[in-house]
């Protein structure tokens, strides 16, 4: 066994065992959060170290368990593709655990500490496990803990009804994202005789009917993980709902495990078709568009990043799409651009989303409210939140010199290549990627600029948001940190780059870097020294013309009125509606206003709430079919202990006949 | 090097005179001589030396605005051709940086709004987000028609083969992407009839109610930027109508003469046209959307290079 | 690839586009008026590229760009205009939004045409490439028209607007001008849209205006 894995394995057992201990602590809060962060940080170091050197070192290796289940070995593994998401999952976790640290200090209620971490390093495990498992049955086990752990982390604070609504919510959508999976793997385990991935590839026949009735069942059962659009409608219920650290995690590295899922499907299936392609890069261009659109109404900003995540999805599966395209059309150079691009986004996304979630947390850990327009004004009081909050809003809407814009540069690349050098038909649907990326990156600015401008910026808009104070040291460590990776991968976006040539080359299906790669990476290293270096000089202009001047205070103008009030300033549905004005024909908007009667009303109200399409017209109808066409089975279910062994009694005889009549 | 130093000589000495241009066709057409056309150059060497007055409620924020918006202005000046086919910092996928260094301008410049925390800077910040929004996907068409025949993403490859290929009547590919792209610098810059910068009235403003609160050397840096937006996306549209050759003297000429023709084209519409509703906006982008994908079709129905 | 014939079938795209993002029935007719108008300089591009020698065809050439004029360019729109200055109906009634939508639906109409120009109607040699993509988002936006017009006189419109895409397409298809073809067309739009104007006339006088006026409009209109 390489260094590597064992390190990797070797984070196993010291986050089962903070967790465990902390669990057994669980009377004693402060001892409880000391040994489950510590156990957490000392695990997730650990297990990072491995997924570096295994990611540097290239490892790819296959080790058989020695303990056996009844359907087989059991094995885990390393490669480039394993190596990078265990690489992404211990970073995010473990920024994770340092902001929890201070978190954790002041929960709200009598909440006990112990349940957030011991689940919390049970879902980093069970998370590196479901990409070590190199077989079907370990990975679905892995994935069903990392449900369950992420469930309980969710329904943390129970008392609430809605909390616990967000949690049931969850735990029915992850099951029924579990189906799929079940019958992708016994799908492809059938014929290869094993659930082991190697006999697996060796079996499937690239391109057959097999292969694609795979495909499209991986992308159901992973895209309910992921949130592509319609699937997505448990994000923004469970996202808001777990602690903060917690859904920093989850909607930083969880929800991408679903894309590590399909990308290994991929890898089983050898070379794509390439409209599996095409239904990517639409799902794509529909998850990406909807989801900032509905960010941009969101009021709730938990919800909004929740939402945001969706969008960031979206332009995943984009890079996917593209890079099947390229694959299937045999171009190694935009297949890696896709597939490089989209790895890219998942690092990146799991470090600004982990950030702006812990701002959100933070932000929540002050004021105690998570809705927008309560808030306004915490940049003067809390500086280097906002300040990270900052940095984060700007990466993703992926402006430069930030990361965000990294991942979407190598798209819009291999897209502009897939114009120029694929045939018509396929060089259309690349063609796409393009204006449906500029509209998004246009959109999540607007999305970035209020959430960050209302929360942050003017004046408070409640006595709560006034009376913020700056947050723990170790939450500003963490936030921070995230932070100065997001510029640094902007900057040296090179050094990304030896993360994702592994996997990238891997999913491209060639072993060559494309020159492109490193030519338009090192360009993007001079624009944003460049950039810093303007900006620096800009500032000391101004800094040097101010320094001799006058320069005053006063209220902000307000075309001669003297006494603004902070209720005066624009409001996070005022900024939106604008934006959404256009798009209105796609939402189902609820307006509840009234009270503005007469010359001098006393009071009004005005309460809107837009609906999510997906749930109201997609999901909505289709459990509503399902619910009815369940309901026809209601006479199997009458209570009667007796009833329902004649049932289990049926189904075995009927199982054993057609079992045995086959031979 | 006489080409870098004529760039830079060209980014420091036009924009503001452009500007002054725009407003002199304006008033001839109305009937009136006008303002001397280095007006806004006298204006914003006012501004630089005056002192300055913040609001209350502002923080760093603010008074990074101007600065990021400058500087990204600057740098996205630089990296456009002006007047020969390459420029001083062209480089691979500098289309892409390009667009998204105009983005960066405009976040910050809708954060500083923001910061103020007057319901005038919102509504304009707001304003600019959704407009914004529309107009980059048009942008972005609009780009990818001008990179397409070169067959590589960046403004140098793009120029160096336009005008041996075929100029802009040769392709009513090109032809939709200048049509876009005109539309998009009317957005950008917060024209007629996106935009009215002569308004009197906060309520209807888009970018200058955003930047109300600004004075002294801010307001002369966001003035200069102002500007500089418009001459860098006139001088990619100038390229993309007039075949430039990298000849050394008739390109700049060239140049010159296109880029007053656009401030001349801006003066007659802003004279002939009225504003647009704000409603009605959305639409008028969402066209030259439409419009530029047309062309990337023509592109690909007359056969791709 | 001739250069005159790409810039007007571009030109007839983006009447296609303006007709579908304006809700005022006078810009529409005019719109269309001006598309005939291009539809009539379209067959004088395509001759002029080389088969213009014959001398038959010249005549043909010359009764076909005729016909085209008067009828598209003039006495139809002339047609539609009185009859919207009886009716009183001046504007679409559509929500704001609704037209962004319709605009963008365009949009993909275009790019469908497009797509299926290249797919199944690869363009002939010495043919402009964009003919088949034009005549194609022609014919479609003038059917989505037709299918989403709320009034009589906006569903002659788009009524107008396909037989305009038909006209592109058979003369692209066909590469020459088969007179009859081109009669049968005309005479197709004729019948309609005398049909539809009186449809509108009818039921404006049976909702507003009483019987003179409507009678006085058949009669002009329907000699």
């Amino acid at each position: 066994m390489t260094v590597a894995l064992s390190l990797v394995l070797f984070s196993i057992p010291i986050l089962i065992l903070g967790g465990t201990l902390s669990a057994i602590l669980y009377r004693h809060d402060r001892a409880a959060r000391i040994t489950g962060c510590v156990a957490g940080f000392l695990g997730t170091a650990v297990g990072l170290s491995g997924a570096l050197l295994g990611l540097i070192d290239g490892v790819e290796e296959t080790v058989a368990s020695v303990w056996r289940l009844p359907v087989g070995t059991v094995s885990v593994g390393l490669d480039p593709l394993t190596s990078f998401f265990l690489f992404c999952i211990f970073l995010v976790c473990g920024l994770g655990v340092v902001y929890a640290i201070g978190y954790l200090k002041h929960l709200p209620g009598r909440a006990r500490v112990a349940p957030a971490l011991a689940f919390f390093n049970l879902l980093v495990v069970s998370m590196a496990v479901v990409v070590l498992a190199r077989d079907a049955i370990l990975f679905l086990l892995a994935w069903e803990a990392m449900s369950l752990s992420s469930f309980f982390l969710v329904t943390f604070d129970a008392s609430q009804e809605s909390t616990r609504r967000a949690g049931i919510f969850y735990l029915i959508a992850c099951h029924v994202g579990l189906v799929p999976l079940v019958l992708l793997f016994v799908l492809l385990g059938d014929p290869a005789g094993s659930f082991g991935f190697q006999a697996i590839r060796a079996a499937t026949a690239p391109g057959g009917g097999l292969a694609t009735a795979a495909f499209l069942l991986a992308l159901l059962g992973f895209g309910i993980k992921a949130g592509f659009w319609p699937v997505h409608v448990w994000l923004p219920e469970a996202h808001p709902a777990a602690p903060s650290h917690v859904s920093a995690v989850m909607s930083g590295v969880m929800i991408k495990l679903g894309i590590y899922g399909l990308l290994r499907t991929l890898t089983l299936l050898g070379t794509p078709l390439e409209w599996w392609g095409f239904v990517l890069i639409a799902i794509g261009i529909v998850s990406g568009v909807g989801g900032v659109l509905h960010a941009l109404a969101q009021h709730d900003l938990k919800r909004l990043l929740a939402y945001s995540s969706v969008e960031n999805i979206g332009i995943i599966a984009l890079g996917m799409g593209l890079g099947i395209v390229g694959r299937a059309n045999g171009n190694s150079t935009i297949a890696f651009l896709g597939f490089g691009g989209a790895l890219l986004h998942v690092l990146n996304h799991g470090l600004f989303k982990g950030l702006l979630f812990q701002g959100a947390g933070s932000v929540m850990h002050a004021t105690g409210t998570r809705d927008l327009d309560s808030l306004g004004g915490l940049m003067k009081r809390m500086p280097v939140t906002g300040a990270a909050f900052l940095t984060g809003s700007a990466a993703i809407s992926g402006l430069p010199p930030l990361n965000g814009f990294v991942g979407e540069l190598l798209i819009y690349v291999g897209a502009f290549l897939g114009v120029v050098e694929l045939p018509s038909a396929s060089g259309l649907w690349t063609l796409a990627i393009v204006p449906a990326l500029a509209l998004i990156g246009g959109l999540a600015a607007a999305c970035f600029v209020k959430a960050f401008g209302v929360v942050f910026l003017g004046e408070p808009r409640t006595p709560a948001a006034a009376a913020a104070h700056e947050v723990d040291m170790s939450m500003r460590i963490a936030m921070v940190a995230g932070a100065a990776l997001c510029i640094a991968i902007g900057v040296a976006p090179q050094v990304a780059l030896r993360l994702i040539e592994g996997p990238g080359a891997l999913l491209a299906g060639s072993a060559l870097l494309p020159p492109v790669v490193t030519e338009v990476l090192s360009a993007v290293t001079r624009a944003s020294l460049a950039l810093i270096c303007l900006v620096a000089l800009a500032a000391s202009v101004r800094f040097l013309l101010l320094r001799r001047r006058e320069v005053r205070r006063a209220a902000t103008w307000g075309c001669g009125y003297e006494a603004p009030t902070p209720r005066m300033q624009y409001t996070s549905a005022s900024f939106a509606d604008q934006v959404l004005a256009p798009a209105e024909t796609i939402f189902e908007h609820h307006i509840e206003a009234g009270g503005l009667n007469g010359y001098f009303p006393r009071t009004a109200h005005h309460h809107e709430r837009l609906g999510d399409m997906a749930a109201d017209r997609v999901m909505e109808p289709a459990m509503g079919l399902l619910v009815s066409a369940f309901g026809r089975l209601g006479f199997l279910q009458q209570g009667g202990v007796s009833r329902y062994l004649v049932w289990v009694l049926l189904t075995v005889v009927v199982l054993l006949v057609w079992q045995l009549g086959a031979f | 090097m006489f080409d870098v130093l004529m760039h830079l000589a060209w980014l420091i000495l036009l924009p503001l005179p452009m500007l002054g241009l725009v407003t002199v066709v304006k008033s001839w057409i109305a009937g009136r001589r006008g303002p001397p056309l280095l007006q806004p150059f006298h204006d914003v060497v006012k501004l630089l030396r005056k002192g300055a007055v913040y609001s209350r409620t502002t923080t760093w924020v603010f008074a990074a605005g101007p600065v990021v918006a400058l500087s990204s202005t600057v740098l996205a000046g630089l990296i456009v051709p002006m007047g020969s086919p390459s420029s001083p910092f062209g480089f691979s996928a500098d289309v892409i940086v390009f667009a998204y260094l105009l983005g960066l301008g405009r976040f910050f410049t809708m954060t500083a709004a923001l910061d103020t925390g007057s319901a005038f800077e919102g509504m304009g910040a707001s304003r600019e987000g959704a407009f914004a929004a529309l107009a980059e996907p048009a942008l972005f068409l609009a780009l990818m028609i001008l990179c397409v025949p070169a067959g590589g993403m960046s403004f140098g490859e793009a120029f160096a083969v336009l005008p041996a290929s075929h100029g802009l009547l040769r392709s009513p590919g090109l032809l939709l992407a200048a049509l876009a792209l005109g539309v998009v610098l009317l957005a950008e810059t917060s024209r007629i009839p996106v935009d009215d910068p002569n308004t009197h009235l906060e309520l209807t403003m888009i970018h200058e109610v955003m930047v109300l609160d600004h004075g002294g050397p801010d307001l002369a840096f966001i003035q200069i930027g102002y500007a500089l937006k418009l001459f860098v996306l006139g001088s990619v549209i100038v390229h993309l109508v007039l075949p430039i050759p990298a000849d050394s003297w008739t390109g700049p000429a060239a140049f010159l003469a296109g880029q007053a023709g656009i401030a001349v084209a801006v003066g007659i519409i802003e004279s002939v046209m009225a504003r647009l509703r704000l409603s009605r906006v959305p639409q008028f982008l969402i066209g030259a959307c439409v419009v530029a994908a047309v062309g990337v079709l023509v592109l690909f129905t007359g056969g791709r290079p | 690839m001739s250069l005159d014939a790409d810039l007007l079938l571009l030109l007839v795209i983006g009447i296609d586009l303006f007709i579908g993002s304006t809700s005022r029935l006078g810009a529409r007719i005019r719109a269309c008026a001006l598309q005939g108008l291009v539809l009539a300089a379209l067959p004088l591009a395509i001759q002029g590229t080389g088969v213009l020698a014959e001398g038959e065809r010249i005549v043909h050439t010359v009764l076909a760009v005729g016909a085209t004029l008067i009828l598209k360019a003039v006495v139809i729109p002339i047609f539609l205009l009185r009859a919207m200055r009886r009716s009183g109906v001046r504007r679409e009634a559509d929500p704001e939004h609704s037209l962004h939508l319709s605009l963008l639906l365009c949009g993909v109409l275009v790019g469908l045409s497009f797509w299926i120009g290249a797919v199944m109607l690869p363009p002939q040699a010495g043919s402009s490439p964009l003919g088949v993509p034009a005549g194609l988002a022609t014919m479609l936006i003038g059917l989505f028209l037709t299918i989403s017009g709320r009034t009589e006189l906006t569903q002659v419109i788009g009524y107008m607007v396909l037989e305009n895409g038909v006209f592109v397409i058979g003369q692209r298809l066909l590469g020459e001008f088969p007179l009859v073809v081109e009669l049968g067309v005309l005479l197709d739009v004729l019948v309609a849209v005398m049909l539809m104007a009186i449809l509108v006339v009818f039921t404006n006088r049976q909702h507003e205006q009483g019987a003179d006026v409507a009678a006085e409009t058949v009669g002009g209109g329907a000699p």
